[in-house]
Parts: C-alpha cells; structure tokens; sequence
C-alpha cells in the first residue's frame, strides 16, 4: 500500500512537472529575442526555469554559464523524482548517469582528437563531478588517450577505449567507432538491466521504450549514410546497433541494401511506422524519428501507470527540451533565421 | 418567467450617416447587432471591410494613460475643443515628456542595481580588518572581486598549479562570494582562467578604498541618494499626472467612442453609398428605438415582430420576476435556453429557495444567512448575495417549523401553543416518527419536481411540435403516466391495500407507456408526417433501445430517490447541531459561549455550502436533464466599453 502511494506520487509529480514544461507559444516567444541574455532574461521571468535562474545577472550571462545552470536544472529534476522511487526502482537514474558519463567521456576522445583536451573541464558538469562514481575530474586531467584510459581504469569504460588506442603517439583515434561502441555498451548495460529488475507490463512497456529509441537511432544512421555520406553497405552494418523491434532484421538488410534515399523512404513507409511517414514530405529523418519519439514518450507519461516508465518519458521529454533550448540559444548566437531554428524545435 | 420577445430592426440609410446610426445604436443599450443576414444579400449589399482610422490615436492616448498611471474610464467631453491634429500634438508632446523621465529613472535604477550588488559584496567583507587599497593596489599582486558559480568553484581544484588564491566568504547554492589574489605577472591569464569559469567581476574599486566599513557606508550614501532621485521621478510623473488627467480623459472618451463605433461598421452591408444594417431589440421598447432615429433625416429605421416562419436565431433575454431574478446565474451557468423555450429561472428558483430552506431549516442562522447576503451584495455586487437573502428567508421559515435557532431545539413552543398548533410545531426532528415522516416527504418533494419537470418537457415539446418528445420519451406523456402510475398504484397498495395492478391497468399504464418509449424515435418521425429516409431508418436499433429502457427505468428510480437527500441534511444539520450543544454543554458557563458560536459558525460554513451544492445538483441532474436544452445565444446589446481600452 504504501508502496503504491509513492508510486502514485511520483506519477503525479513527473506529470506535473512536466505540466510546467516550456510551450510552443513559449518557444515562439523564445524565438523572437535577439541575444542570448533576452533568451535567459525569458527564462528566468516566464518559464519554470525561474527559480534556478533567480539568481543570475541575465544582462551578461554567458551562454556556457547557461547551458551549465540548464543542464544542472534537469539533472536536479531527475533528482527530484529519484528522491520518490522506491529502492529497487532506481536503477534507471544509474542509466541517466552513464549517458551523462559516457556524453563527457566522448567529448574528453573528441577534445584529445583536437590536441585540445584542458579546455574539458571548462564545461564539465559539476553534478556529474558529484554523483559519477568515475573520477571525472582525473578525466579531466588526462592530456593523452593512455592517461584517459587509466583514469577510467575502475569502470567498464576502460575496455572499449583500449580497443580504440591510437597505434602510437601520431596515430589517430577512431572517433565514430569509439562511440559506436561505448552507446553498444550503454544499450547492452540498460536492457540487461531493464530484464534484471523489471517484470511484466512495466518491463514491456520500459522495453518498447528503449527498442524504439535504439531502432529509430539506426533508421536515422542508415538515412544518414544514403543521404549524405554515401557509404558503402559494409560501413553502414557497422554503424547499427544489432537490436530489432518493430523493423526486422531482414527489413534492416533490405533497406541497408537500398539504392539511394528515396527509395529508402518507400521502404520506411512500409513498416510498422508507416502511420506516421510522409515519405514525401521528409526533409531530414531526424525530423520524424525525434517526432515520433517525443510524442511516444508523452503517451507514455500520460497513461502509464509504471513509475519506471514514467521516469523515463520524462528524462526523455526533458532533454527534447533542453535540446530545444540549446537550438534556440545557439540559433541565436549565430544569427540563423528564426523559421530555421524553429524547424529544429520538436513539441 | 418568460424570454424576452425580440424584434428585428432593419437600418438602411447612406453611408455618411453610418457613424451617427452607431453612435445612437451604442447608446440606446438595447441593440443587439447581427452580421447582414439573407435580406442585405438579397437587396445587393456586401459586407464593409475598411481599417479604423482610429486605432493608432486610441493606441496612443491608451500608452499615455497607462503611463500616467490613469485606469480608462469614460469622462465627459463635450466641452473638447481640439481638432485631431491638436489632439495628437498634445499627446505626443506628453507622452515625449514620460519618455524622458522613465529614461532617466530606468539608469537611476541600473545605477543602484550596481550599488546594491556591490553593497552586498563588501558586506561580505566586513569582517576583514584590512584596507582594500592593500588588498586591491599592492605592489606584487592584483585582487579581483565577485562571484564564482558553484560548478565552476568545484574545478579550482583542477587549476592547483596555477599562481592564484580565491577566498570566499559566503555561498549559496548558485554561487562562491569571494576574490581571487594573483601576482602581477600572472594577473591576465589568471583573469582569463576565471573568466572561462564565469567568474563575475563586481566592480568595487569607486568606493573600496579604506577598511570595508568605509566602503560600507559610501555605498549606502550612494544608494539613497538614487533612491531619492528615483523618489523624485516618480513625484514628476505625478504631478504630469495631476497636470494633464482631465483633458487626457477628455481624449480618451472623445477617441473610444470614434474607434468603437467604427468598429461596428463591419457589422454593416454596403452597396454603392448606401448601407444596411440589422439587428434584434427587445419588442417592448422597439417603438422608442426606432424613434431614435426620427431625426435622422437620411437613415430609414423599422422594426418587425421575430416570427417562427422568419428563420433567424433570435439572442435570448430572460425576463423573471424581481423575486428569482437572482437565480438567473444558475440558469446562465447551465446554458441559454433557446429563444423558443422555456424560461426555467422561476421554477428553479422556487424549487432551490424551498429546498434550500428544508435542508438548512434554522431561525437564527437563517438571519445569518441574509446578513451574509445582503454583505456580498452591498459590498461585493454578488448575484449570488442576492439569492442567500432569498434562501435565508425559507431557512427562518422551515426554522420556525423546527423550532431551531442557533442550534437551540424546542424554541417557540409557546408561540405555536398560543395559535393552537402545540401539539404539532415544532417539529422534533431527531424523534423517529417525524424523521420518518421528513424522509417519506422528501420522497413526495421529489416526485412532485420530477413530474412537473417532464410536464415542462410535454407542454415545450408541444409548443414546438416535437411530438416524439413531447408525447412517446420517457420525459413525455408516456413516461408521465408510467411514472405517476406506478407510484400511485403502489402507495395505494401498501397504505390502503388497494391493488390496482389488474391486467387493464397493467396493459395502460405499464405495458403501453413502455412500448411507446421503446418505439419514440421512429413513432416520432411518424406522427410528424414526414417520411423517414432509409439512413434515418437504420439508426434505430433493438439493442441500443433495450439498453435505453434499462437506464429509463433505473433513472425513474435513482432520480426519485435522491431526493432522499433533502431528508438525510434536515437530520444531519440537526444532529451537528446536537453535537455543538453537548460540547457547549461540556465547556462550563464561560466556555459554553464560545463553542455555541464557533460551532454554529462552523456549521453555518459546513452545512450552508453543501447544501447548496446539493440542491443545486438536485435541480441540474434530476429536473433540467428532463426538458432543458441549453441552445440560445445571449443578447449582447452595443456599447462602448470605456472601461476596456481594447476594442469592444
């Protein structure tokens, strides 16, 4: 019984908080102003953001400064339903941290790509400095692939960078196959933990979820591959993360073997996602598949009555938000037209 | 207890009189505009689609007020004699003058935002016996103030080698008040470090130069004085106010009137230099409006009486006597009746003042009740106000009967002996017998509203010719003998051993009433003559009747006996009653006072909103979803809305 009651809580509370989120006519405000500062001077008067922004001089906030109080804001939100779950439940908040891990750890390969590594901590988070059980600032310190790899020496991190070791001081490090890998493992980690912990319709419901997610970020690969990169049918195999839901395998062969993108798209209006494909009107997939996820997740939030998935549309639905923000600040900062930045908002 | 009747006035006249048609229109307070209807198409004239040319001086006259700070309201301006040109002189001339002040207090204010910030960062400092120029202006090393955010204070570590110091003195869970020491030589790259971490500067150096308490209190000295010329601003803007509120009033009645009338010009068809325009006012002062326009040498008023035949869609306007006007709101709240209804106000009124008195049957808090009433109305111009002081007479009334007041059973005994009525007033409601009685009343209650509620239902379904609803529902004369029948025969059978359930009786009065609202629908269509269409033919199915009948049958019942309900609250408001008392009772003699009001307050508060409540449910879920449909649009005569400096 009790138990139940702190399930409904965070049910109602997840769904109230979400209930707080940043609108479209809000967005379309956000839209409208023409510095960074406006945009934070807007979040800090009219949305829930005002509380974490109280405290800052929105005239000259840096954009860094901004993105860093978002990002803690959210992680803080996740922390908020966390603080609810039962014990046995709060596995997935384990999840939210390894992405976050396995974001900055990415982008410490990227920054040491660049001969740029001492410019990581700059932007590191300083909850993830707090709650990661990676020491993230001996991450920080790293200058070389070798010293990144020793500071992670204690998690399952270390393994797969070691498979991406440069050959010798000048050699290059493999970049996309260095993040293929480390989001195989974060899939491999979170399914096996969704089947440990979960059982009957919360499971299902959390697998759909998460089989979705890894599927539509495949579609979005092979699309990308056809559209853009024109690679071959080996690089693209590679690319995929081998999991298969409402798509399968010999679909995935099929399209992988697709001549070029349109002929890609009548195959994608085929399947089980049909219902909501407009081949003929898809400029990028990323538009449909984030789309499509996003009001996936919504559904979920609103009808489950599983505090797991629940949980997890939110993280989701949270950090469409954030990406929107993102968009919009950066947006912003270059001067891109308003019509352009708004084609990259999904609600 | 009736609608209004409407008339439809047509307006046809040339188009430079249009304004002057409007402004009488707006005037008169009873004119219900429509868009042109079939007679402008008929006659030629389209609908006028023009742009106010007054938008941008009410626009303007409006920024004026608000920052004058001058709420919009309507002054008397016939003694205005400035053209448009002066008007917008005048206007801009002022609003150039705020434009200045507000400037200067907008930088008085960014000023002592500064100061204050700075203010609160030596504050922070005041513990530190040392002198800033020290600290600031030493010969080896730089000091910088401000405030480091928590994510990045966490980082410094990251930068031990570095050659800085940063001391804080104070955080919260946003930022680290503090200042970092660096050596002169290393001052721009530590400067640069920082600022990547978003290290705010506060600039200090203005006051800073002695011990932090010197520095404390030139800050202080520096912020009255902006407050002070803050202070002064304001006074200007006042007196700018006080100058000039009059004529600006003046303006804004003179310029509301223009920009809302010729809002009204859509409303208006044109053709050539003529236009048409048309509306509905109520039929009883039709004739004093059109003589409105007597004077109105090139605009042709007349006025017809709204016919069923004319196929328009009259707004409606309820017309209730003075005694259940109050309860008009229930009705609005609900939905307008249609033009051709029934205007239910008084027979929900009656219903809500009797039950609302049978249920909170008490003397003293029926006084109370008024009061409140007449203090929500006087003060507050609540409708509702109105309506307590209704239902606070029947609560007296059905108190009287009770003999309660404040709780305290038994009064007025002796006035009920001294008319010969002792032996049955005041009822003791809480002995068995008479609560027994009060619950089988509340079941006549109920049955008496129910059946007048689907007579209602009969005499409106005949009035508009929906035979089927009026003669074959469950609401119509089919139900009604059923439901009355069965009652009777029953009520005959258990208290005077009359069993009237013989097989005539059952064959009429059960049997055919319950075919007849089976077959409603399709009986309907036919008693109107009209010839079914097949599409119509196969909506009605066995089925979905079968289940009709069922929630019928389980409605006559469940709707019947809710009226329990009136019953169970005279029990209940006399039993908490009782329980004041008994704790009264238990209080001594100088608390008994006290508990005897708070508990009647609190049961005045308990009682007197669910109650009322509850009647109100009574009378929306078991008589209005008899016979009310909810279809009319309200009557909405023009005006001009000074009071709104939008458009209206």
């Amino acid at each position: 019984m009790a138990n139940t009651n702190a399930y409904n809580a965070v049910l109602a509370k997840a769904r109230a908080m979400y209930g707080k989120h940043i609108t479209p006519e809000q967005y379309q405000e956000m839209l409208r102003c023409r510095t960074v500062q406006d945009v934070a001077a807007y979040l800090k008067a009219q949305t829930h953001y005002s509380e974490t922004l109280s405290n800052i001089a929105e005239h000259n906030i840096h954009r860094g400064q901004l993105e860093n109080m978002l990002r803690r804001a959210a992680f803080e939100q996740y922390g908020k339903l966390y603080h609810y779950l039962p014990l046995t439940r709060n596995s997935l908040f384990q999840v939210v941290i390894m992405e976050e891990e396995i974001r900055e750890i990415l982008r410490m390969v990227l920054l040491l790509k660049a001969g740029n590594p001492q410019t990581f901590i700059i932007d590191l988070p300083g909850y993830l400095i707090q709650r990661s059980e990676v020491d993230m600032m001996a991450v920080a310190k790293a200058t070389k692939f070798d010293e990144l790899v020793f500071a992670l020496r204690d998690s399952g991190y270390a393994a797969i960078l070691r498979r991406f070791a440069p050959s010798d001081a000048n050699g290059r490090i493999d970049y996309i196959g260095c993040e293929h890998a480390f989001y195989e493992y974060f899939f491999s980690q979170t399914f096996a933990m969704v089947e440990q912990n979960y059982k009957g319709q919360e499971k299902t419901d959390l697998l759909d979820l998460l089989r979705i997610n890894v599927e539509l970020i495949n579609l979005e690969h092979i699309f990308r591959c056809k559209r853009y990169l024109k690679a071959s049918q080996e690089e693209i195999v590679k690319s995929l993360y081998p999991y298969y839901y409402k798509i399968h395998a010999e679909q995935i062969r099929e399209m992988v073997e697709a001549k070029d993108a349109a002929a890609l798209s009548e195959m994608l209006a085929k399947t089980k996602y049909q219902s909501r494909f407009d081949p003929g009107e898809l400029p990028n997939i990323e538009d449909y598949t984030k789309r499509y996820y996003y009001s996936l997740c919504r559904r979920y939030l609103h009808f489950s009555t599983h505090v797991s998935v629940v949980f997890y549309a939110y993280y989701h639905l949270n950090r469409v938000e954030m990406d929107n923000i993102f968009h919009i600040i950066e947006g912003i900062r270059y001067q891109i037209p308003e019509n352009e930045i708004r084609e990259l908002i999904i609600n | 207890m009736s609608i209004e009747k409407m008339s439809l006035v047509h307006l046809v006249g040339t188009l430079d009189s249009l304004d002057a048609a409007l402004v009488r229109c707006c005037n008169s307070g009873i004119f219900h505009v429509e868009q042109p209807g079939r007679v402008a198409k008929g006659m030629g004239f389209s609908p006028l689609r023009e742009e106010n040319p007054y938008a941008d001086i009410l626009q303007l006259v409006t920024e004026v007020m608000g920052s004058l700070i001058l709420e919009p309201d309507y002054h008397d301006y016939s003694s205005l004699e400035m053209d448009d040109g002066q008007v917008r002189e005048y206007l801009l001339k002022i609003k150039q003058e705020l434009v200045e002040i507000r400037q200067h207090k907008s930088e008085l204010k960014e000023r002592l935002t500064d100061h204050r910030q700075a203010l609160a960062q030596v504050q922070h400092l005041n513990g530190l016996n040392i002198r800033f120029t020290d600290l600031v202006d030493s010969q080896n090393s730089k000091a910088r103030f401000g405030k480091l955010p928590a994510d990045s204070f966490m980082k410094l570590e990251y930068f031990s080698d570095r050659d800085f110091f940063f001391f804080d003195f104070d955080h919260d869970d946003d930022y680290y008040w503090g200042f970092y020491l660096a050596p002169n030589t290393e001052i721009e790259k530590i400067d640069q470090l920082f600022a990547s971490l978003y290290f705010e500067r506060i600039d200090i150096s203005e006051y800073a130069h002695e011990t932090p308490q010197a520095a404390i209190e030139a800050l202080q000295t520096q912020i009255q004085i902006e407050e002070e010329a803050i202070e002064r601003c304001r006074s200007e803007i006042k007196a700018l106010r006080e100058k000039n509120q009059v004529l600006v009033y003046q303006i804004y009645s003179k310029i509301k009137m223009l920009h809302d009338t010729f809002a009204y010009r859509r409303y208006a068809a044109c053709s050539g230099k003529r236009f048409y325009l048309e509306g509905f006012v109520p039929t009883r002062k039709a004739k004093e409006f059109v003589s409105l326009f007597d004077d109105l040498t090139q605009v042709l008023c007349e006025q017809e009486q709204v016919k069923r035949e004319m196929n328009v869609e009259p707004p409606v306007k309820l017309r209730t006597n003075r005694f259940f006007q109050p309860f008009e709101m229930f009705v609005t709240m609900y939905g307008l009746p249609g033009y051709y209804d029934f205007n239910p106000t008084s027979f929900i009124g009656f219903i809500y003042v009797l039950l609302f008195g049978i249920m909170f049957g008490d003397f003293g808090q029926g006084i109370c009740v008024i009061l409140a009433g007449i203090l929500m109305w006087k003060w507050k111009k609540m409708m509702l106000g109105r309506a307590l002081m209704r239902c606070g007479i029947a609560s007296m009334l059905f108190g009287l009967l009770y003999g309660s007041c404040f709780g305290i059973e038994g009064c007025f005994k002796p006035l009920f002996s001294a008319i010969g009525l002792g032996n049955i007033f005041p009822l003791d409601v809480l002995d068995s017998n008479t609560s027994t009685m009060l619950l089988i009343l509340s079941l006549v209650v109920g049955i008496i509203i129910v059946a007048a509620a689907i007579l209602i239902n009969i005499v409106i379904g005949l009035k508009k010719k929906e035979y089927g609803k009026a003669l074959f529902s469950q609401n119509g004369i089919a139900g009604l003998v059923f439901y009355l029948g069965v009652i009777i025969a029953a009520v005959l059978m258990l208290l005077l051993n009359v069993n009237l359930f013989n097989p005539v009786f059952i064959i009429v009065v059960i049997v055919l009433p319950l075919v007849l609202m089976f077959f409603h629908e399709p009986l309907g269509e036919m008693v109107k003559n009209r010839r079914r269409k097949r599409a119509e033919k196969e909506k009605f199915s066995v089925v979905d009747a079968s289940f009709e009948m069922f929630d019928i049958l389980l409605s006559y019942c469940t709707n019947t006996l809710s009226f329990l309900r009136i019953g169970g609250f005279i029990l209940s408001h006399a039993a908490l009653m009782l329980v004041v008392m008994t704790f009264a009772h238990m209080a001594g003699t100088i608390g008994s006072p006290i508990v005897i009001v708070f508990g009647n307050i609190f049961v005045m508060a308990l009682e007197g909103l669910i109650v009322g409540i509850q009647v109100l449910r009574l009378i929306y879920y078991e008589t209005f979803s008899r016979f009310y449909e909810s279809s009319g649009k309200p009557f909405e005569p023009v005006k001009i809305n000074f009071k709104n400096e939008g458009n209206s």
